[in-house]
């Protein structure tokens, strides 16, 4: 009977050290550990950082530089696959979407999207392309195109752009990202399936070296404001809040004043005291 | 030494005059505890740049930059004043009590600071910008804040106090207009007023202004802890920096009294108030007022004039003041056979100091240039430049002066050799290696991030 009890517990702790054992490798481990690497991409870590120039094969059969693009004029750079069942499409309408409301494509910037799955030929993103339904004048600065695997991971890597393949599909886990680039550098990042034409402006604005506005989100139960702001026209009024400001100098003044006011007084009557024995 | 200044006008009895005396070594003596423990949160800092403490939580980084930057324009600011005000005292004659009571606040609001910062871990900033103190997402708990801020208002009502009783004991012997030197600007030389008393009155009526502007935030800062009524950030950003800026201007200036009373004792030649000065510094009075605006260059919903505004007044406010002070020092000290003894060798080469930060402090306050410098080493280089090589140099050097006048001795040549080589040397070294890097970094690349924050972003995200 104590034989079989020892028996009985020593595989209890054999089962616990082995399952022990294997928790590094369990599979709440690899999620977290894919989890971290899956995370939204973050602007902070590569701002301002260099870009590869890498080649790219277009749609309309061209082999050109990045570079060839940036050199012009900022590019927007995104990151799609052709046989996408997922974001691509929908952020890409919403891209040409924002960018109709915003303005400025061709003279301050231009779009590439670049597929990343090496599978991708030229010829299937141009039908990729053609289900965007850019206008006439648009298709001249929207750029579709694929570039050698290697040179995609090292482009993606400089923007942290990343992706995975799902298991038994022909999809891929990848987050809908743009890189604002100038000159090479990365300006800015914009993470998120959709693109709002908001932010898509002070992306640009930053490109080309414009101030991005920050303003406090209305709330009514806010008493005092400085400006009344109207992110949308960019005019602002003066509100209340501004006497706040102009409250300083003047309480001070008044201060000072009266601190002063006691030497003006006894001046003036040891003066008219004077006046009067002198008189007298 | 030769006697430069004006004749001494306030006698004082010999038990009042050891009192002030006890009283400015008092604040010198706390200077030099708190200046090696700020410096050594300062190295902390670098340190963590240079990722020698990789598992320490980054909070304790902004802990320690909050605990550093309120610490020492704090620490400066006192010492600045308690100089300036033992200098007066030969001119008019401020309050023993409120000094003593306002050492007594500053001591304790000193303590509350170190509470809130090393213990509740409130990481904000010196500039606490609001909503970030009772929203801080976990990373101190509100009761820190709450130190914190009323640590600030302790510190405030002391500091109101001590510049209120200085005003009236200036009050008491020269009218508004003579103490502002308004007659030198109509021709006029009499009353004979030395340039301190016009540079402190200028001062403390700017440092009142920037206190009332404080005590103004910190009611919206209540407002919102304890009733629920937000306050507009932009607002509470202008109060600060109002506050802030007019702060280490002040401080700035508060040396530059001390230089102007000083220097002349050591190379003989007396510093008057003339027309020049007189205008120079009541425009300083004014442009003060304007020149914090450049703190606000990103904050576009506030209209381009003010913008506008800040970088004019910036370029402004250094004409008068620094080459007024700046040129006159050099005059002053040319074909001089002066005695170069540490103090005055301290004051010196703490407006050559003052000259070189400020020329980059100018520059960083150019619109165009901010959006590059913005968030960069550069912003910490300037102002270490200005404030540890310019403003630290002239009280050090007020420090000396007044340290060897009391204990009638003269210090060894080469003890003042080696002092003045390594603070010039550590000093600009220190300084150069912050600009240098400014130069080759993008914004805000030398923060830490804590982790809970980028959590937090996402999740608003």
């Amino acid at each position: 009977m104590g034989s079989c009890l020892r028996h009985r517990w020593s595989k209890v702790i054999v089962t616990a050290l082995c399952l022990l054992a294997l928790c590094p490798f369990s599979p709440a481990q690899r999620r977290g550990s894919d989890e971290n690497e899956r995370l939204p991409p973050r602007e902070e870590e590569v701002i301002y950082g260099r870009v590869p120039d890498i080649t790219v094969r277009t749609i309309v059969g061209k082999t050109q530089r990045l570079s060839d693009w940036w050199q012009k004029r900022p590019v927007l750079l995104t990151f799609v696959f052709a046989h996408c069942a997922g974001v691509c499409y929908p952020y890409l309408n919403s891209l040409r979407d924002a960018i109709r409301q915003v303005g400025g494509l061709g003279s301050d910037y231009e779009v590439v999207a670049l597929s990343f799955a090496p599978e991708d030929a030229p010829t299937e993103l141009r039908l990729m392309a053609e289900a965007l339904r850019l206008l006439g004048k648009e298709r001249a600065y929207w750029h579709f195109g694929v570039g050698e695997p290697k040179a995609m991971e090292r482009l993606g890597h400089a923007v942290r752009f990343w992706y995975r393949r799902i298991k038994g599909t022909n999809q891929y886990d990848h987050p809908a990202m743009l890189a604002a680039i100038k000159d090479g550098r990365v300006i800015r990042l914009l993470v998120g399936a959709t693109v709002s034409p908001m932010r898509l402006r002070e992306v640009l604005q930053e490109l080309k070296g414009e101030p991005v506005l920050v303003y406090p989100l209305p709330d009514a139960r806010m008493p005092f404001r400085c400006f009344r702001y109207d992110p949308k026209t960019g005019a602002w009024r003066p509100d209340i809040g501004l006497l706040a400001l102009l409250a300083p100098p003047l309480l001070t003044a008044m201060v000072v004043l009266g601190l002063f006011r006691r030497k003006a007084v006894q001046e003036r009557h040891q003066a008219s005291e004077g006046r009067t024995s002198f008189d007298r | 030494m030769a006697e430069i200044a004006l004749p001494a006008e306030v006698e004082w009895a010999p038990a009042e005059r050891a009192a002030f005396q006890r009283l400015t070594l008092a604040w010198g003596g706390t200077l030099f505890v708190l200046f090696p423990v700020l410096g050594l949160l300062g190295l902390f800092m670098r340190l963590s740049h240079a990722n020698f403490f990789p598992d320490l939580d980054p909070i304790w980084f902004y802990a320690a930059l909050t605990l550093h930057g309120v610490g020492m324009v704090g620490l400066w600011f006192i010492t600045g004043f308690s100089g300036v005000l033992y200098l007066l005292s030969r001119y008019v004659r401020p309050s023993l009590a409120v000094s003593r009571l306002s050492f007594a606040l500053t001591l304790f609001g000193v303590l509350l600071l170190v509470i809130a910062t090393l213990v509740g871990r409130f990481a904000a900033g010196w500039y606490f910008l609001y909503p970030l103190p009772y929203r801080s997402g976990g990373a101190w708990a509100n009761w820190a804040t709450d130190v914190y801020l009323i640590a600030l208002a302790i510190l405030g009502v002391a500091w109101t106090l001590w510049a209120l009783d200085l005003l009236r004991a200036i009050a008491q012997r020269y009218r508004l207009s003579q103490a502002l030197c308004w007659h030198f600007l109509r021709g006029e030389t009499k009353p004979e007023v030395p340039p301190l008393i016009l540079i402190t009155t200028v001062s403390t009526i700017a440092s009142l202004t920037g206190f009332v502007a404080a005590v103004i935030l910190l009611a919206f800062f209540a407002a919102d802890r304890f009733a629920g009524v937000p306050a507009d950030p932009l607002l509470m950003k202008n109060l600060v920096f109002y506050f802030g800026h007019v702060l280490v201007n002040i401080t700035m200036y508060l040396g530059v009294a001390m230089l102007y009373d000083v220097l002349p004792q050591y190379v003989g030649r007396p510093w008057k108030t003339t027309a020049t000065t007189a205008f120079a510094w009541n425009a300083v009075l004014f442009l003060v007022l304007f020149a914090y605006f450049h703190h606000l260059y990103m904050d576009f919903a506030q209209p381009k004039a003010f913008q506008v505004l800040g970088q004019v007044a910036s370029y402004m406010i250094s004409l008068p003041a620094a080459v007024v002070s700046i040129l006159g020092t050099l005059a002053m000290v040319y074909r001089t056979k002066g005695r170069w003894t540490l103090a005055s060798s301290l004051l010196f080469a703490g407006t050559m100091g003052w000259a070189v930060g400020g020329v980059a402090a100018v520059i960083d306050s150019t619109i165009a240039i901010n959006f590059r410098f913005h968030n960069t080493l550069w912003v910490p280089a300037h102002f270490h430049t200005y404030f540890l090589m310019g403003v630290v140099l002239m009280i050090m050097g007020f420090l000396a002066h007044l340290t060897a006048k009391l204990s009638g001795r003269e210090e060894p040549p080469a003890l003042r050799r080696t002092i003045l080589t390594l603070l010039l040397v550590g000093g600009y070294g220190f300084c150069s290696c912050s600009t240098l890097r400014a130069l080759t970094m993008s914004p805000a690349d030398m923060l830490p991030i804590p982790k809970n924050w980028h959590k937090a972003s996402l999740t608003l995200g």
